[in-house]
């Protein structure tokens, strides 16, 4: 298990962390959620032994990370940057995490790589920035870690590469119990990959939750409504956002999914449905909730 | 099941993962190898058994001094770049960020970045540098020397240290900039601040005490404090002897190696360098020691968020500038005013570059200038106080003397207690008046003399005074009243001229200069004479107690090209009948009867070193209107120097000169006055 406690980190009086307490569960796949700044890569690098916490502890298994090899050994990070890699051919990248991570498998390596056919002794430097992280990703999953940390894990791949690479993860996960903790913003990937995720704020955590639960807990509901109503027309409903287009009224609200509708058709529309939302919804209206402009994070 | 690494397994991956990855900077430090020591030991071994020099040779050998004197630079370039690429993920995020969360302590982590670039850089040329030793050695077989191995090893031992030296600095460097540009300009500013500090420091300080900043108390102060120097003699000594045979004028060129021997030349390198830097070596290694933990907890405690910025800078600028400010005025002697014109104004423009390259905004532009104006004065006044006081007193403090066993004036030896309490008297004296008058510049003194006493203690008081040329003194009084002044020094010591004569060697000296009073001037001995005439000077010397009134003088000079050593002065007495007749016979000059006669002037215009002609007036030659004009374009003003004429009167002691402006006139008329005594025969 993977926990913070009362975990804080600033960066020349500006505080990315505060008192930050979170767990998360072995062998899950966790989403990092929330806007730039929030501390999504602050909290990778704590968790990765790259920062030290300037109070709290990080900790893996219940050992602190931070200089502690041995507990590194256990984990890999593949940071939102690969120009450390440029140097390298992928053979010389396979070498190298062959080098400090003990169970590296030639063959996961081999079937990983036939998967992508990336060039094996061009250097990476003539790569594209996906193929890079293709990379990267491969022999990270190839070396066999218990915990896998990825920075904007997503960035650069196009589609195909994506269910890839996804693909590679899973069945990672599957084979050797790795938990994988992932920033990105793309959150329709961390909808499909992510059974875990946690919006960070301002340096601290907004919620964390099985996504599945997150889904069934804040739900849209549209109505068609005679005037335009507002959130003191549904006092019974914790409104996080509602929305007049066109005759239609659109109600986010957290809650039961039957009771908020129930409560929206006790107000007589004409027409009244409960739209399921996405993951990319739902973080904009939490934010917006947090005192975001919708619009502008819509853009 | 999950396979683990033990520490030392951790270590040595990374150790591993290092070495690999940066060794082109192996191949940069094996190819520079070659291109300096190794190229030049084999070609050394082939020239030397071969036994031929011939002109192609030579301008090859010319062509390559330079190759080997470039990749003698060059090594220090990959030396730096070494460290800084050891330490790269000072530097770059996405470094922190790939080995910050490797399974690797930050122990392990330190050591690995440090021996590699190490191993990389300075081990491949220091052991190919070493493996030329036993090219050098079969070299010497064939040489004029015994010493040539042992210098050669002494070189290649210095410059081990030296470029380990110059890597620690690199790596403490790189741990606290974080950034390309300004590691390299704290490197520059490490080495200038170990070259200069210390011994700077030391040799500002002594001066101050000894009165006259000599340059034997220069050297002696480079022997005796531990230089953290890098870049000046030692690396000169890599760069320039690499090569050293490779000059047609030097020693080892076995056609022209009869001119002197080799371990004539070595000799001296090794007596004067090899001895003190072995006491650096110890010096050294600790200070490596010291930049080594710094560079250690800089690199420990230096965050990961820090990483492409600098690291305790901020706090240490204040100090970095003051001790930059220290540097800059010691570095510029601190003697003459023009170095605190000098030391404000590269301070200046060295506090405008930190600014920039802090950007520290205006608020705290004024804060640093006002800091950088108390470090100028907080500098300058303590080198003021330091100067004016003659470093609190010490300069003027001399032992007791009854603490004295021996007393020593330059190579005179004093062991009665008389000749040791006058001589301690004589510098008292010495000090009180001219300790604060006569404190100088550097540059070359006219001629020097040491004072050493031997305390009861076993300890040695040294004390070396030089009188300087008025040009490139400050002070305010002339070279002659120096010279006075020194010469004071050892008067009343009974044993001085008797010391003197003993020590005396004739072979050490090439020329000497005769005046003799209401006789017949100044005399110039035939070539080959001098010695003979020596000789019997220093046996009427020794062997005539009683020695009667003075009739003239001579002055011995030890070597045709250093002028500026002061002759050794002798008297000569009316006593000295074989002198007197020495000097009748072999110038065939008749000591005149009648005042009539009597010599006024002598004049010898000087060509080069050798005397070109020489004009002796009488007294009745005064009469000559010639003569009386050039008379009259004498000045008896001792502040013209160089003049190639010397002009000497009856009064022994008063030199007469010949300013620029009449010169044209004064040899016109020498001439004229040649042509009419000719004409007159």
């Amino acid at each position: 298990m993977i926990k913070f406690e009362n975990v804080t980190k600033k960066f020349d009086g500006f505080t990315a962390l505060d008192d930050l307490t979170l767990e998360i569960n072995k062998g899950s796949a966790y989403g990092l959620l929330g806007s730039n700044g929030a501390g999504k890569s602050t909290m990778l690098r704590l968790l990765t032994g790259v920062y030290k916490a300037d109070s709290g502890v990080v900790s893996i298994s219940g050992t602190p990370v931070y200089d502690n090899a041995g507990v590194k050994q256990r984990l890999i990070f593949i940071s939102d940057e690969t120009a450390q890699y440029s140097n390298m051919t992928l053979n010389n990248m396979k070498k190298f995490y062959k080098t400090f991570y003990p169970n590296f498998s030639d063959e996961i390596f081999t079937r990983l790589h036939g998967m992508l056919n990336l060039p094996l002794n061009k250097k990476t430097s003539s790569f594209s920035k996906g193929m890079k992280r293709q990379a990267a990703v491969i022999c990270a999953i190839a070396a066999r870690p218990e915990y896998l940390f990825l920075d904007e894990a997503f960035d650069g791949l196009d589609p195909s590469m994506r269910i890839a690479v996804k693909k590679m993860m899973i069945e990672a996960m599957a084979d050797n119990e790795m938990t994988v903790v992932i920033s990105s913003h793309n959150l329709k990937e961390v909808e499909e990959f992510c059974d875990t995720v946690g919006m960070l704020h301002q340096g601290k955590i907004v919620f964390t939750r099985d996504l599945s639960e997150l889904k069934g807990n804040i739900h849209k509901i549209q109505a068609s409504f005679d005037k335009e109503l507002t959130k003191e027309d549904f006092p019974e409903l914790d409104v996080l956002y509602i929305e007049y287009t066109a005759g239609l009224t659109y109600i986010i609200a957290k809650g039961d999914a039957e009771e908020n509708l129930s409560a929206v058709k006790a107000k007589g529309p004409s027409f009244c449905d409960l739209i399921p939302l996405s993951l990319e919804e739902i973080f904009i209206y939490e934010m917006e909730a947090l005192g975001y402009d919708k619009n502008q994070l819509d853009s | 099941m999950t396979k683990t690494n033990s520490t030392a397994d951790f270590f040595l991956k990374y150790l591993r993962y290092k070495l690999g990855k940066d060794k082109l900077l192996f191949f940069l430090s094996v190819i520079m190898g070659l291109l300096s020591f190794v190229h030049s030991a084999v070609a050394l071994l082939i020239i030397m058994a071969d036994g031929k020099y011939t002109e192609t040779e030579y301008d090859y050998w010319v062509a390559t001094s330079g190759i080997a004197l470039l990749a003698g630079a060059v090594i220090l370039g990959v030396v730096v770049a070494a460290a800084i690429m050891s330490f790269n993920f000072c530097l770059h995020r996405h470094e922190t960020d790939m080995l910050g969360s490797l399974p690797v302590s930050h122990r392990a982590r330190f050591w690995g970045d440090l021996l590699s670039g190490y191993v990389l850089s300075v081990v491949p040329f220091s052991l190919l540098s070493a493996l030329c030793i036993p090219f050098v050695a079969a070299a010497e077989s064939h040489m004029n020397s015994t010493l040539y191995t042992e210098y050669f090893a002494y070189v290649v031992l210095t410059t081990f240290f030296s470029l380990t030296l110059l890597y620690a600095f690199a790596v403490l460097a790189v741990s606290v900039c974080g950034r390309m540009a300004s590691t390299i300009a704290c490197v520059f500013i490490l080495i200038t601040a170990s070259m200069n500090v210390v011994p700077g420091a030391a040799r500002f300080f002594m001066a101050s005490i000894a009165g006259m900043p000599a340059r034997e108390i220069y050297y002696r102060i480079q022997e005796l404090t531990p230089t953290l120097d890098v870049l000046s003699e030692r690396l000169l000594i890599l760069l320039l002897n690499v090569p050293l045979f490779s000059s047609g004028h030097y020693p080892l060129n076995p056609e022209t190696g009869l001119m002197y021997t080799v371990d004539e030349h070595l000799r001296g390198i090794i007596d004067n360098t090899a001895a003190s830097d072995f006491v650096n070596i110890i010096v050294w290694t600790a200070e490596i020691a010291v930049i080594i933990a710094a560079a250690f907890f800089l690199t420990k405690f230096r965050k990961a968020e820090r990483t492409g910025g600098a690291f305790g800078y901020k706090y240490g600028y204040y100090a970095v500038l003051f001790v930059t400010v220290a540097v800059i005025f010691l570095f510029n002697s601190g003697y003459l005013i023009e170095s605190y014109i000098t030391t404000v104004i590269l301070s200046g423009v060295v506090f405008l570059v930190f600014e920039i390259a802090m950007r520290h905004g205006w608020k705290k532009f004024w804060i640093g200038a006002a800091a950088l104006v108390g470090s100028l004065a907080l500098t300058m006044g303590a080198a003021w106080i330091v100067r004016d006081t003659g470093a609190f007193g010490l300069r003027n403090k001399l032992p007791d003397a009854d603490d004295i066993v021996t007393a020593y004036f330059d190579d005179c030896e004093f062991t009665d207690r008389e000749d040791i309490e006058q001589l301690r008297l004589n510098h008292l004296k010495f000090l009180k008046n001219y300790g604060n008058a006569v404190e100088t510049a550097e540059g070359y003194g006219y001629y020097s003399h040491e004072i050493k006493y031997k305390l009861k203690n076993g300890e040695t008081f040294t004390r070396c005074y030089e009188a300087m040329f008025n040009g490139e003194s400050i002070t305010t009084i002339s070279r002659e009243k120096c010279e006075e002044a020194l010469e004071s020094l050892p008067l009343g010591l009974k044993d001085y001229e008797k010391q003197l004569l003993l020590n005396f060697d004739a072979s050490k000296y090439v020329d000497c200069h005769i005046l003799l009073k209401d006789a017949f001037g100044g005399v110039i001995l035939k070539p080959g004479k001098m010695r003979e005439f020596a000789e019997i000077l220093i046996g009427e010397y020794t062997s005539n107690d009683k020695k009667g009134k003075i009739i003239g003088s001579v002055e011995f000079y030890d070597s045709d090209d250093r002028y500026y050593i002061r002759p050794l002065r002798l008297d000569i007495y009316d006593s000295y009948t074989k002198t007197a007749e020495f000097l009748r016979n072999e110038n065939n000059i008749i000591i005149p009867e009648n005042d009539g006669e009597t010599l006024c002037y002598s004049i010898s215009h000087m060509f080069g070193q050798e005397p070109h002609y020489e004009l002796n007036i009488l007294k009745k030659d005064l009469e000559n209107e010639k003569v009386k004009e050039l008379i009259s374009l004498l000045t008896d003003n001792s502040n013209i120097l160089h003049t190639d004429i010397s002009v000497y009167s009856n009064d022994l002691h008063n030199g007469l000169y010949v300013p620029d402006a009449n010169q044209t006139r004064f040899t016109m008329l020498v001439f004229e006055i040649f042509a009419e005594r000719i004409s007159d025969n």
